[in-house]
């Protein structure tokens, strides 16, 4: 086994301590994220009418949006005014365009299709399941909260202990109604965009975040993770990863 | 808190002893969750029939009791994910097979035969829950970092915070000795609760990833943390924080008495 790497204390706010180092870091990190919380992408999802199943999944779908932006609430209410950004600001810039702001750049394309928006939603649980590892032992402990709900909502399919997909079965519904192919071509498209949402390897923000404890594991690290659970995953559904 | 440069997600990754190590974690946990213990092994949880001052303290006890319910199907699901069998264990706990599986503030204290017994308990214990609970968020086994994040939000964040709000309510309405004197009885317990310091399996659970932080460490935490709360409520710390049930803690003064490791209170509040 390998030995431990740091020690660093946790923070429940700023009354607890952090060093201004901290704070700006911190209020970086935080503000992606709520950004990329705020993005507009996944409401012009419609699921296609005449399948048997499209009240059922636009129901889950709205649910899925609703929850992203009670994440987003909770980081408005208690972590930017307690790092001392005011949210409606980032917000505003978030909601004006699909790039605007600083967001995941899976959270910056258009989704176009119901089929694009089940691949988004697959990816996206895929690449949090990497980079949301880096953050779910953050020491600055309402952001690993923030990152735990979305772990357990995006990346298990079923808690605490089945780390995987919770779209495996309707991705499969996906590829029997319309074909392997239409599907592997939407995550052909995405897949580059997936792999780019995560941060560049040994850059001064990835040292800086590690340093002081926001973060628990190197994006490399977090980038394998998603490799190997998108090869999980797309063996399962007969997909192909593209070269 | 302590960072690793190896990671699991699925229990087919993890090592045999890495295994065992978990399994020795999950076991006290499982009975912990899976039915509190008391003096004759294990009884259910939930037994809190006494009468309630309102509505509202039956509604947060009906709620948390389906959260422990919760905890012991993920810890159930943990121990069978690695070829465990959580069922056997606390058949052989309840028969008596195993007897070092109850922890000492369940088995020695009277902590639910009142509302005021309750709430100053669960005020105590539930904290000290959560807290050991963040020490394995960051977890190399994510399965476990996700069980413990859920602990920690129902009993860090909810549970232990609600409680203190009940103990203050009764603090101002009258029932000030009495808490006071609970909180006396029970905290040398809660104190304890955290294991003791420098333990081999401390240095096991750490070495594995298991957990991130020691139990000392957890411990200053909670004490600050408490001794934040318990002002909240109207009461006062103890005099000699560092005094257990079953030994003191003297290695925490320099935590408790700097500012280090801090969990507020307030932001649950």
């Amino acid at each position: 086994m390998n030995a431990p790497l740091t020690s660093t204390p946790h923070y429940m706010s700023r009354a607890d301590g952090m060093s201004d180092e901290y704070v700006a870091a911190a209020t970086k990190l935080v503000s992606m994220t709520f950004q990329s919380l705020c993005s507009l992408q996944m409401h012009v999802l419609d699921a296609p009418a005449h399948r048997r199943w499209a009240d059922d999944e636009n129901r889950i779908v709205r649910r899925e949006m609703a929850e992203r932006l009670e994440r987003a609430r909770e980081i408005a209410e208690n972590l930017l005014p307690d790092l001392g950004v005011e949210p409606e600001a980032l917000r505003e810039e978030a909601e004006a365009s699909l790039t605007s702001g600083r967001k995941l750049r899976l959270d910056t394309i258009q989704l176009e299709s119901w089929n694009d928006g089940l691949v988004y939603r697959m990816l996206y649980g895929l690449v949090l399941t990497g980079q949301l590892s880096a953050t779910i032992g953050s020491n600055y402990l309402p952001y690993s909260n923030i990152a735990q709900k979305l772990y357990f909502k995006h990346c298990l399919s079923d808690w605490p202990g089945k780390v995987g997909s919770p779209h495996l079965g309707r991705m499969a519904t996906a590829i029997e109604e319309d074909g392997v192919d239409a599907l592997q071509s939407v995550v052909d498209r995405w897949w580059p965009v997936a792999i780019d949402s995560f941060g560049a390897d040994g850059s001064a923000n990835e040292k800086k975040y590690m340093e002081l404890g926001l973060k628990t594991r190197p994006n490399a690290m977090c980038r394998e993770l998603f490799f190997e659970r998108a090869t999980a995953t797309f063996d399962q559904l007969g997909l192909k990863i593209p070269a | 808190m302590r960072t690793f440069d190896f990671v699991y997600t699925q229990p087919d990754q993890l090592p045999d002893d890495y295994r065992e190590q978990l399994w020795k974690f999950l076991s006290i946990q499982t009975c912990i969750e899976g039915g509190m213990a008391d003096a004759t092994g294990i009884t259910a949880e939930g037994i809190n029939t006494y009468p309630m001052p309102a509505a509202k303290h039956r509604h947060f006890m009906a709620f948390k009791m389906a959260d422990e319910a919760d905890h012991a199907y993920g810890l159930f699901q943990l121990s069978k994910d690695i070829g465990k069998d959580p069922h056997q264990l606390l058949h052989q706990v309840r028969v008596g097979e195993i007897k070092d599986r109850a922890l000492d503030a369940f088995t020695q204290l009277d902590w639910n035969s009142s509302h005021l017994r309750f709430e100053v308990f669960a005020m105590l214990t539930e904290a000290a829950g959560g807290i050991a609970s963040t020490s394995a968020m960051g977890s190399t086994y994510v399965p476990w970092a996700m069980w413990n994040a859920r602990n920690f939000i129902d009993e860090g964040l909810t549970h232990s915070v609600l409680s203190m709000h009940n103990v203050r309510d009764l603090v101002e309405s009258g029932h000030r000795e009495e808490a006071q004197a609970l909180m006396d009885e029970m905290y040398p317990f809660a104190l304890d609760l955290f294991g003791a310091a420098n333990t081999k399996n401390e240095a096991a659970y750490l070495e594995f990833g298991i957990k991130t932080m020691t139990n000392t460490e957890c411990r200053v935490i909670w004490m600050r943390q408490m001794r934040e709360r318990i002002a909240i409520t109207g009461l006062n710390f103890p005099s000699d924080p560092y005094q257990g049930a079953r030994g003191r803690y003297d290695e925490c003064r320099e935590g408790l008495e700097s500012n280090w490791g801090a969990v507020r209170s307030d932001h649950a509040a």
